[in-house]
């Protein structure tokens, strides 16, 4: 069932005198939802250029590619039929692959590389850009990616470690006794006035603490989401209360999010450094476990009507390509995009030997076609060098 | 020369290849030289301390300088926080145990506990934040059941109690005057939000 948070207020307003009210009455207003939104799904280890680029191994027959198992998808891209090929038509229709030529190919580097530059998050970078005013505009699920992240204009990258976490950052979990939130504010903005001389002098280590203040009192002012979370949960096989240790209920709470606002979500898997699988069997098996949640979240990005409104692109990428023969590190790669500003496509077809041309752009480009998908009105990565933007 | 007094050499000798400070600021010319006043037995500032030269970059196979260190003065920046091993003992010791909520153990994740033999740096996050001022205020609501309606004066002495107790340092006036404007100013449980206040403040929550 689906309610909007203006008519879930004003029947709210009938309930005087509960708990849930005296939590919200204080609340000054809904946030406005940024149109456009980005997921992040990083497979850490690696990132099997025969999904996204699976002509390149035909010939040669690598990791197990040939004729009868590539789907040619259109304008040249060519991915893995069982794994890739099986998103379904809309998916089909919106995809492409994005080539990065970071040309690293050692892991922690190419794991930076694939968020930031070293002094900038590419992830806060773009959730500041899409703007909006949600309290949490970028969020990382289970873990923080590599990498410094500073707050962009007020625009921090916050940790969400469960279910638990979630519900806490929409403001799910009013209970009766709880504290209100108007009171809850004035105490937090105390801490933070009390915090002030150490955070002044330890600007480093305690940058997540100042965020977190800012972030906290921002969201103290905006209602709480209205979302039926173990919904949501369920419909990925996962349950509301757990940890995000697993892909789908990492993409469970990224859709939560996402409903709440969040334009930028950062979530990973591990496992994907493949090294010996000459036969493409382990990657592809990997795969296997992620494609029903992925299915699923890409599903209800079309049927959900809080999601349908938001032009979501969801990247799959990863340290690196694998490297031939024996599946080690290649240094560069081709990363998988889906969402309704794609145009059919590749700019990430490796060579057999696993190589993109020297203009392909790295990372940076590569997240400069994410904000030009999402239709940024100024790029904070500079001109998008990808034509593949509908 | 004795065999403690070999190896007590060699390691100073090694730890001099990998970070050699500054000379020893101890004479009253070098200590002019740096802005510290002439008094030779006046203490040693973090600044005369901090090392400004380092030995060779070592880079490793995953193209990380090992031998890279963060600069800046001694004991600075280096704030941490608390991880949730840490933090349950600090309720306990602050509130009392019979004051301490049970919603402390469910917010375990969000504190980052990790599995066995696993290890989680925690991040002061601002789910990490809300967490543990629902925990404190809790344990706070628990602890000032019975105080009367607060005063300021009341209030200044209750916060600086709750201040040095919880941070293991007194308070400045300013953050007096914050928590006691809590205290004044929180129509509901005002007792319990001043003290919330004081147990969400990196004073208790990093170290």
């Amino acid at each position: 069932m689906n309610i909007s948070r203006r008519a879930w207020l004003k029947g709210l307003g009938a309930i005087t005198g509960s708990a849930l009210a005296s939590r919200l009455v204080d609340a000054k207003a809904a946030p406005s939802t940024a149109t456009s939104a980005v997921v992040s799904i990083y497979l850490e280890g690696g990132f099997n250029a025969l999904f996204t680029s699976a002509d390149s191994f035909v010939g040669s027959g690598a990791f197990g590619v040939s004729s009868s198992n590539v789907r040619e998808v259109g304008n040249g891209l060519v991915v893995d039929a069982r794994s890739i090929g099986t998103l379904g038509d809309w998916a089909l229709g919106h995809m492409a692959a994005i080539g990065n030529n970071h040309g690293i190919s050692a892991h922690p580097a190419a794991q930076t590389s694939n968020f930031g530059d070293g002094s900038q998050s590419y992830a806060v970078q773009l959730a500041a850009a899409i703007g909006g005013d949600a309290a949490f505009k970028a969020v990382a699920l289970g873990e923080l990616p590599p990498g410094p992240a500073p707050a962009v204009d007020g625009t921090s990258l916050q940790l969400i470690r469960s279910m638990g976490d979630v519900s806490s950052a929409l403001g799910l979990d009013a209970r009766a006794g709880a504290p209100g939130r108007a009171d809850t504010a004035r105490a937090l903005r105390s801490a933070q006035r009390m915090s002030a001389p150490a955070i002044a002098s330890n600007p480093g280590s305690l940058s997540f603490a100042k965020d977190a203040y800012a972030t906290n009192l921002d969201a103290l002012t905006k209602a709480p989401a209205v979302i039926d979370l173990a919904q949501i949960a369920s419909a990925y096989g996962t349950s509301s209360g757990g940890a995000l240790d697993l892909v789908p209920a990492k993409l469970a709470a990224a859709e939560a999010m996402l409903r709440g606002g969040t334009n930028v979500v950062s979530l990973q898997d591990h496992g994907w450094d493949s090294h010996g699988d000459r036969g493409g069997s382990t990657v592809r098996a990997k795969m296997a476990q992620i494609l029903p949640a992925l299915r699923t979240f890409l599903g209800r990005m079309r049927s959900e009507p809080d999601l349908v409104a938001r032009n979501i692109t969801v990247i799959v990428h990863g340290d690196f390509a694998r490297s031939l023969p024996g599946s080690d590190h290649a240094s560069c790669l081709s990363a998988l995009v889906i969402g309704p500003r794609v145009k059919v496509g590749t700019t990430g077809k490796v060579s057999a030997e696993v190589r993109l041309g020297e203009r392909t752009g790295g990372s940076r480009e590569m997240w400069s076609y994410l904000a030009a998908a999402a239709q940024v009105g100024r790029n904070p990565f500079g001109n998008n060098p990808h034509a593949l933007v509908t | 020369m004795r065999p403690a007094a070999h190896a007590l050499l060699a390691v100073a000798l090694v730890l001099g290849t990998a970070c050699t400070p500054d000379p020893p600021c101890t004479g009253k010319a070098c200590r002019e030289s740096h802005g510290l006043g002439g008094d030779e037995d006046a203490s040693v500032t973090a600044q005369a301390l901090e090392c400004t030269t380092f030995g060779a970059a070592h880079v490793g196979l995953g193209g990380v300088d090992l031998a890279a260190k963060a600069g800046g003065a001694v004991a600075g920046d280096r704030v941490r926080t608390k991880p949730y091993s840490a933090l349950v003992g600090e309720y306990d010791r602050v509130l009392g145990r019979e004051n301490v909520p049970a919603s402390l153990a469910s917010a375990a994740s969000t504190f980052g506990v990790a599995n066995d033999r696993w290890y989680l740096e925690p991040v002061l996050s601002a789910v990490f934040l809300g967490e543990a001022f629902d925990v404190a205020f809790q344990g706070c609501a628990s602890v000032t059941t019975n105080l009367p309606v607060p005063t300021a004066d009341a209030a200044r002495a209750k916060c600086a109690s709750w201040a040095r107790a919880a941070w293991s340092r007194e308070a400045t006036p300013d953050q007096l005057d914050a928590c006691v404007a809590v205290a004044l100013e929180s129509p509901d449980r005002p007792w319990a939000y001043a003290c919330a206040s004081v147990l969400s403040a990196t004073g208790f929550l990093t170290y």
